[in-house]
């Protein structure tokens, strides 16, 4: 009798996590930091003509209450450390898109003595946006590839499946 | 007002001071300045013709020895004067200008920063640009990277390999020199 | 008595606004020593997006440099590019044809306006009113693209090159521009109708942090800062340059319109009426654009004779100056940026004392500040 139940619940967990993760995508919120010139496009896209707030995202000024946290623009040597505070400041589950190719790679000012040569080597990454400055419409399509990665979150399936260890 | 109507007033205030006007070969005149004249000029530019206005304070690493530009401005007569002070490595000091200037203040913690140029006298020289325990002073032509800042590493990607190293090891021409071939 | 002002006990708190802040426009960073809600001093920490371009500048050569002028001030891209054009084109002793100069004009101007409305929309956002800020962008939107159609960015434009512009204008643009001007005509009413008679607004702005006209000559303000203050100084009417002259324009300065000169909203409504000034002179030299050359015929990357040259525009800021040291070879010897913000962070620690925490929100954004020119 057991066997049966497990096998067949199992497409149960899966659309429990399609429920769980389809709010939460559409509601991202992120963190108002932006610092050079993609956070103007940043700007831009929240305002009229791209409309961020259309996929439920607004800005919020305090790390606690967002789940995303886009680097926009370079980071200094001398920024870096407040970056990876912010970044533990923020509760789990949290997510990074990294924009434009400073915070790629270093960008043009890779070559200087002063910039960060890439976020990743401080922060990890989840979606990379190229770009110098990425339209709204390049950051449009990074956000709803995060979207897609929240998509894939398995909640219920963990839960599942620790179940499924403890009782057998 | 020219270059040379105000290298002729300051000799005429100042009769004892070597003032020097000098050119590269295109661009603009400049005066040059010895090191301990520097505050005397600039306040008697300031407080007798109207030079009120700083605009640009800035220092360079010629590799025969360190330089400070002042470009000061008056308002009314509409014009503006270049004077420049140089020093030596071994002992880069000039007096610092922030009581006749008020944003002489930063211009040279910047100077100080990143190149290593001391102002005597000034309320506050310490760091602006870059972190306080940074080593090195970054605009110097013989300046050298540190492998890594507080454990996150210096290195380049691959595709950002310098073409041109950013810090040369042969040092560049004299100011005012004529190019070679030109 | 318990329960009186005299028996607490005061003290001062050391507070930290920034680098990460809403109102801070950009990565800065003020330390307030605050007694309650008194700011009694301010310290300016400055640095956090210090990209080394200087240094950058003397491996670079001269040509691949424009991209990083456009960088020191992302929003007034065009000025950065025309400053350091205008003293290569110095130093090589090469003139710029009247089409080209018409040309630049034209897109700083249009650069102009669009700073002031996210300037003005900014600081409307940080005394809490977010609706004009939607509106400037709106506006901004249209101007993008004809800076599309000018350049090909949006944003970061290396336009310019050693003798003129980089391209000639697409067929139809100066109707589109005209077109636009049009529209922006009603813009201002609209704009004011929202948020510059409104009470409260002026209310928060008037006699707040007046800069008198002899602190702002000391600490090398420049722009909308140094004219609201009361001095009368304009880079493109005291010391022309490209084609200025053939325009008529006034400078805007300020009268202390329901307040005193100098003070906060005295900032702002020089920023709302430079931009009706910007406009004419765009519509004069569309107008009046000559037939011609938009590139003057010199090497692309050229060889600049030995020498040292300092020239300066009229930003949006303020003066931005460009103090090139040439060395005889294809690269600077050394490139030294002069922006005007970095002198308006110098001046905070002398005017901000004796008012609170929310008129510093409210001061700041009216000094227009961005970070990338403090730190360069």
């Amino acid at each position: 009798m057991e066997p049966l139940i497990w096998d067949a619940g199992f497409a149960i967990p899966t659309k429990i996590d399609d429920l769980i993760n389809l709010p939460r995508k559409n509601s991202l919120w992120y963190l108002l930091f932006a610092t050079a010139c993609c956070g103007i496009e940043l700007m831009q896209t929240g305002g009229p003509r791209t409309d961020l707030d259309r996929f439920g995202m607004v800005f919020r000024a305090t790390p606690r209450q967002v789940d995303l946290l886009l680097i926009a623009g370079s980071i200094t040597y001398k920024m870096a450390e407040e970056v990876r505070r912010l970044y533990d400041q923020m509760p789990e589950p949290k997510y990074v898109l990294a924009m434009g190719s400073c915070a790629n790679c270093g960008g043009l000012f890779s070559r200087g003595y002063s910039v960060v040569k890439g976020i990743d080597k401080v922060i990890p990454v989840d979606v990379y946006l190229p770009g110098c400055p990425p339209r709204p419409e390049a950051l449009n399509h990074a956000m709803m590839t995060i979207q897609k990665r929240i998509q894939k979150d398995h909640w219920a399936q963990r839960m599942f499946n620790e179940a499924e260890a403890i009782t057998k | 007002m020219t270059a040379n109507d105000i290298l002729a007033l300051l000799q005429q205030h100042f009769p004892h001071t070597p003032f020097e006007l000098q050119q590269g070969q295109a661009g603009d005149p400049w005066i040059l300045v010895p090191a301990d004249q520097i505050l005397p000029t600039l306040d008697h530019l300031k407080s007798q013709h109207g030079f009120v206005f700083l605009s640009c304070l800035g220092g360079i690493d010629y590799t025969t020895g360190l330089g400070v530009v002042y470009i000061i401005r008056s308002l009314e007569k509409k014009c503006e004067v270049t004077l420049k002070v140089l020093l030596p490595y071994d002992q880069p000091e000039v007096a610092s200008a922030h009581a006749l200037y008020g944003n002489a203040n930063f211009f040279e913690r910047e100077a100080w920063d990143l190149l290593g140029i001391r102002f005597s006298g000034h309320p506050d020289l310490v760091r602006i640009m870059l972190p306080d325990d940074w080593e090195g002073h970054p605009l110097r032509k013989d300046y050298v990277e540190a492998p890594d800042y507080h454990g996150i590493p210096t290195t380049r990607p691959d595709s950002h390999a310098l073409l041109t190293p950013l810090y040369p090891a042969k040092p560049a021409a004299e100011p005012g020199a004529t190019p070679e071939g030109a | 008595m318990k329960g009186t002002a005299e028996s607490l006990q005061h003290d001062t708190t050391i507070v930290n606004m920034g680098p990460q802040h809403p109102s801070t426009h950009g990565v800065l960073n003020l330390t307030l020593t605050l007694r309650g809600e008194l700011i009694e001093a301010a310290r300016p920490k400055v640095g956090f997006l210090h990209r080394a371009i200087e240094k950058i500048a003397e491996s670079t050569q001269y040509v691949g440099f424009i991209p990083y002028t456009d960088r020191v001030d992302y929003l007034s891209a065009m000025f950065g590019n025309q400053g350091y054009c205008m003293a290569v084109e110095k130093l090589l002793g090469i003139e710029v044809p009247r089409r080209a100069e018409y040309m630049r004009v034209v897109a700083c101007e249009l650069n102009r306006i669009i700073n002031h409305l996210i300037a003005c929309g900014t600081f409307a956002m940080d005394l809490g009113a977010f609706t004009p800020f939607l509106h400037g962008m709106r506006e901004r939107e249209m101007v993008n693209d004809m800076m599309e159609k000018i350049c090909g960015a949006r944003l970061n434009y290396n336009y310019m090159r050693f003798g003129g512009v980089s391209r000639d204008w697409v067929p139809g643009l100066d109707k589109e521009i005209l077109a636009f001007l049009d529209r922006f005509e009603t813009f201002l009413p609209e704009f004011n109708r929202l948020i510059t008679g409104n009470e409260i607004f002026v209310k928060r702005l008037v006699h707040v942090v007046p800069i008198s006209a002899a602190q702002a000559i000391k600490y090398g303000l420049g722009g909308p800062n140094l004219r609201a203050s009361g001095v009368d100084f304009d880079l493109r009417r005291d010391y022309p340059y490209s084609v200025y002259p053939e325009f008529k324009f006034k400078v805007i300065t300020g009268v202390g319109y329901r307040g005193e000169t100098g003070d906060t909203f005295s900032r702002y409504m020089v920023r709302l009426d430079e931009m009706v000034e910007s406009a004419k002179i765009v519509r004069q030299a569309v107008e009046g654009i000559p037939e011609g050359e938009y590139l003057a015929k010199v090497a692309r990357n050229p060889v600049v004779p030995a020498g040292e040259v300092y020239t300066h525009v009229e930003s949006t800021r303020g003066e931005m100056g460009f103090y090139l040291i040439s060395d005889g070879t294809d690269k600077p010897f050394r490139c030294k940026i002069r922006t005007s913000s970095f002198c308006a962070m110098a001046a905070i620690p002398e005017v901000i004392p004796g008012f609170m925490v929310a008129d510093l929100t409210a001061f700041f954004g009216s000094l227009d500040v961005v970070a990338p020119e403090v730190d360069r």
